[in-house]
């Protein structure tokens, strides 16, 4: 141990020589760090301040009520039934577009021009703005829309899309889902595609079929693609509004109403700018909590693809 | 309490912030060489666009040389969400328009009392808060109104417009035998709209202190308004309000309507500013929302047209007063907002077509305390906030076969728990 100190000691930088070092990183790290902090974490700390007041967004002065923003949040029926909403958009959004998504990217994974061409529709609405592809389908979902008309032409009476609560609920999930799961495909196939072409011939060596093949081989080693698809899709899906503004407005009866449209309402329509800090601070946390969840849960079947 | 200085601490960062992003900015330097700058934060729309609002002050300008007024236009955001960002800022404009007075914005505004203008202007008292007057309009914005398809009520044989609720209901059974669509309504925010210009007029024509008296929890929304909603119901049931109503959207519903496709359709004075730019329209008339049979002076729900308001942080209060003057009481600026937006008011006249003179008659015909405000309502007139929300889906509820008691007691339990 006597002969490590001096060692040791030799080692050691002068001060001014490690801070010349370090320079540049802080340099050029600091300004994404100043930006993170004024961007992400000065806003979060400011709306959770403001969730514990009940301004208005108009007066100078306010008064701290405590937590009961956040009682009034699990009290409100409509924050309620729109926080159920948005978990079965969330949760059947999630399943649906990465099973579609993962369905369609495992047919067009081949290398010809057709799924070139295929991907690139496929993935086309994911471009498109959220509200013009709510207004499309409203458009196309109305009562004396293209979707009606075309089932008055093969005999079948209008369906309420828009205007009967399931249906609606129905058709804003669906809407997402169309919109949605090219994005999912792509991800799907960049997996697919990095896949080691070995493993299926060996597989097709022991004569594994091709359905076997994917099951095995192709599932198991896109399983970090699956976790990365998973809580991409959950954590937007728990975001939706402008799809949701653009089909129904939240109707009929308020059914479709998602968590976000409800704070922003509460926010600026109803001048209830602590209340809808609060309700984001919640939805803020049940987001961390759930992403976390996900890539947890997900770890298993990923260990696996490292050993 | 939060005091200013916390607040101002807090509207640093958020202005930190948005200078980070670009979006704040103001060259604002309160005016130079001896000249006073009035801001005005204004809705810039397809109609008021941000020359027409240029165009619009000039006169003033030029007739006032010691004012600039430096016109702002808060974007896609619109007055209501940008005002309490410029107020959280520091940077709020000296007038804002377009955004009715309330309760919760009234402490930022200038008392305007001292002024003839402001007092005795278009809906004055109606907007007026303890007693204090805070906005000066231009006009009125009808909201309890039937539009009607002329054609329509001579096949049906309806030799005159109805004058009761149950003339009306009366009405739409013809209209619906003649073969037409009796209601046109649709989804989004408009399914209210014809629940209220059923009920109001009979509801507040018989207690004027409705507003008031519910937001105190001593009147109930199945009394009061349980007759509007089941007479509503009964409409829904007979076919003259379509279930589908609710898959159309707004500019669906008044396309529908002027192309002849339905027979009377509630709707604000507003229409008339697209029925008169349309083509190939049906030919149609008005009349104004008739209060069941026994309510001698049926309400008229009405809003303020283009308020403006004084903000009190204003350094210019003296000269954004003269300007609100010259806004509501020139007979030209005046006329031309009234034009631009398709509002009226009585002694301010452009040129308009037959429909439109048709509104003005209305406006020239209904007394002042007749007015009444619609949905959540505005200066001591006004109920829990939320309310129009409520009602909305509560009405697209009775649209899609809810059972009239029970939207009552949905309404009940919603005043109830809100009301506390």
């Amino acid at each position: 141990m006597a002969t490590t100190v001096p060692l040791a000691r030799a080692r050691r930088r002068p001060a001014a020589r490690v801070w010349r070092d370090r320079l540049p990183g802080i340099v050029m790290g600091g300004p994404a760090v100043l930006v993170f902090l004024a961007m992400f974490i000065v806003p979060m700390f400011l709306a959770f301040v403001l969730s514990l007041t009940d301004w208005n967004g108009y007066s100078l002065n306010f008064t701290f009520i405590g937590l009961e923003n956040y009682a009034e949040a699990f009290r409100n029926p409509r924050t309620v039934d729109a926080a159920v909403f948005t978990a079965v958009v969330a949760f059947c959004g999630t399943v649906l577009c990465n099973a579609v998504g993962l369905f369609i990217a495992a047919l067009i994974a081949g290398n010809s021009r057709a799924n070139t061409l295929l991907r690139t529709i496929f993935f086309y609405p994911y471009i498109i703005s959220a509200l013009i592809i709510g207004f499309l389908w409203s458009a196309m979902l109305s009562p004396e829309g293209a979707v009606n008309g075309l089932l008055g032409h093969l005999g079948v009476g209008p369906v309420p899309f828009l205007t009967e609560v399931a249906f609606a609920k129905a058709s804003v999930i669906l809407t997402i889902v169309w919109s949605h799961f090219g994005f999912n495909m792509i991800l799907f196939l960049a997996g697919i595609k990095s896949v080691p072409t070995e493993y299926y011939e060996a597989a097709t060596v022991d004569g594994a079929s091709k359905w076997q093949q994917f099951r095995n081989v192709t599932l198991p080693l896109i399983a970090p693609v699956f976790t990365v698809n998973l809580v991409l899709t959950l954590v937007g899906l728990l975001k939706v509004y402008d799809i949701v503004l653009a089909l129904t407005d939240g109707g009929p009866a308020g059914s479709t109403q998602t968590i976000v449209y409800q704070i922003l309402r509460d926010s600026f329509a109803n001048s209830e700018l602590g209340f809808g800090a609060a309700q984001s601070v919640v939805l803020l946390l049940v987001t961390a909590v759930l992403g976390l969840a996900v890539t947890f849960a997900r770890r298993g079947a990923e260990k696996k693809v490292a050993d | 309490m939060i005091k200013h200085r916390t607040l101002a601490s807090v509207g640093t960062l958020t202005v930190a912030a948005l200078a980070l992003t670009g979006c704040a900015g103001s060259d604002d330097d309160g005016g130079s060489g001896g000249t006073t700058e009035v801001s005005m934060l204004v809705n810039v729309t397809p109609n008021l666009t941000e020359e027409y609002w240029n165009e619009l002050v000039k006169p003033f300008e030029d007739a006032n040389p010691g004012i600039d007024v430096v016109v702002q236009n808060p974007g896609a955001e619109g007055v209501a969400a940008a005002l309490p960002r410029l107020l959280t800022a520091g940077d709020a404009p000296d007038v804002v328009q377009s955004l009715p007075p309330t309760t919760d914005l009234a402490p930022e505004l200038v008392d305007l009392s001292q002024y003839d203008w402001a007092t005795t202007g278009p809906l004055a008292d109606q907007y007026s808060i303890d007693g204090k007057y805070y906005m000066a309009g231009i006009g009125f914005q009808l909201q309890s109104l039937w539009f009607y398809n002329k054609t329509a009520f001579e096949e049906a044989g309806i030799t005159a417009v109805p004058a009761t609720v149950e003339e009306l209901t009366a009405a739409l059974g013809k209209l619906k035998d003649a073969g037409w669509t009796p209601v046109q309504t649709g989804g989004d925010w408009m399914t209210s709209h014809s629940l209220q210009a059923l009920g109001l007029p009979s509801i507040v024509g018989q207690d004027p202190d409705w507003f008031a008296r519910m937001s105190a929890g001593e009147a109930t929304f199945s009394d009061t308004y349980g007759d509007a909603v089941a007479t509503y119901a009964d409409w829904v049931a007979k076919g003259y309000v379509p279930k589908d109503a609710l898959g159309i959207k707004y500019p669906d519903a008044e396309q529908a309507f002027l192309s002849g496709k339905s027979a009377i359709y509630p709707m604000g004075s507003w229409f008339a500013g697209t029925e008169a730019k349309a083509e190939d329209k049906a030919e149609i008339g008005v009349f104004r929302a008739p209060a069941v049979d026994g309510v001698a002076s049926p309400a008229m729900g009405a809003n303020i047209a283009s308020p403006y308001s004084i903000l009190q942080a204003s350094e210019s209060q003296d000269a954004a007063a003269k300007l609100v003057e010259f806004l509501v009481t020139d007979q030209d600026a005046v006329a031309s907002q009234l034009e631009v937006d398709g509002n009226f008011r009585d002694g301010y006249e452009y040129e308009m077509d037959d429909l439109g003179k048709e509104l003005l008659q209305i406006v020239a015909d209904t007394p002042a305390e007749a007015y009444t405000p619609t949905g959540q309502g505005y200066g001591e007139r006004t109920l829990p906030t939320g309310y129009s929300d409520e009602i909305n889906a509560q009405t697209q509820a009775l649209i899609g076969g809810t059972p009239a008691d029970k939207v009552d007691a949905a309404m009940d339990d919603w005043f109830a728990a809100t009301i506390g």
